[in-house]
């Protein structure tokens, strides 16, 4: 399973990747939002787990334009502060799927991710 | 038999140093860091722990010197991206009270209430940091010296 994590904290996002890595994701890291829709351009991911607040284009700004192209399906978790619940709100109203919460888990992250990967994939097969 | 149950927890308490058995934490008077994030995260990979802290060590005191050139200016919008980008460092590498007080910061200048407080709670950023710094770098010399 294919992860891309956008983040553009450098210690979180190579957290984040070793952490998915171990548990056996193939991970891609982005630096901001517009490195991650780059990659977006070749690389198919399943999931995709996206600050809100980095640098040239935003998470918001990014869930907005996933959601409106090719990768529209591919669920998105958000990575939120907790004082930020109106984000998030907008987040959700963008299409995106679910949202942690920073400090995080790094157990939670993954269960988290298992979780939405389930969903999606319960969902595409009873379509 | 409860109250002396209860006293004698209380006493094991005051005794606790958490970080003399947790390898996770690094403590002294001053300061208490908690690296567990980065040894749940890596599966204990010394290697990335090491690289994590060097990576931190260096960042954060640039970090911290733009968050006080903002607040030197008023520039409010980079006091408040500067103090969400620090957060999601102290999200990994905790110390202490510095993610409620990065907190603090980016939600008064985000919406531009009690800036007041703003200087005292960098201040207390920095200070802590220094505090952190010692203890890091004594402790993450050489990657087998933790």
């Amino acid at each position: 399973m294919k992860i891309l994590v956008a983040e553009d904290e450098q210690i979180l996002l190579m957290s984040i990747e070793a952490k998915l890595r171990m548990d056996g994701f193939e991970v891609v890291g982005a630096n901001d939002g517009s490195e991650a829709l780059k990659i977006l351009e070749n690389y198919a991911p399943d999931i995709i787990i996206t600050d809100i607040l980095m640098p040239c284009i935003s998470g918001l700004e990014l869930i907005s334009i996933v959601k409106s192209n090719s990768h529209k399906k591919t669920p998105v978790i958000v990575l939120s502060g907790l004082d930020e619940e109106d984000t998030v709100m907008e987040a959700f109203q963008l299409g995106a799927d679910d949202f942690i919460s920073k400090p995080f888990n790094p157990i939670e992250l993954t269960v988290r991710v298992r979780r939405l990967l389930k969903i999606s994939s319960t969902s595409a097969k009873s379509k | 038999m409860r109250k002396v149950f209860l006293e004698k927890q209380n006493e094991e308490s005051e005794d606790e140093n958490p970080g003399e058995d947790n390898p996770c934490i690094f403590q002294n008077d001053d300061v208490i860091i908690d690296l567990s994030f980065l040894y749940a995260s890596s599966g204990n990979d010394r290697n990335f722990i090491f690289s994590m802290v060097q990576t931190f060590l260096k960042n954060m005191p640039l970090t911290i010197k733009k968050l006080e050139q903002s607040l030197n200016n008023q520039d409010w919008e980079n006091v408040y991206k500067t103090a969400h980008s620090a957060k999601s460092s102290f999200s990994v590498i905790k110390v202490d009270e510095m993610l409620d007080w990065v907190r603090q910061v980016e939600e008064n200048a985000l919406n531009k209430m009690n800036l007041e407080y703003i200087p005292d709670l960098v201040k207390n950023i920095n200070q802590k940091f220094l505090f952190a710094e010692k203890i890091l770098r004594k402790n993450f010399q050489e990657k087998d010296s933790f």
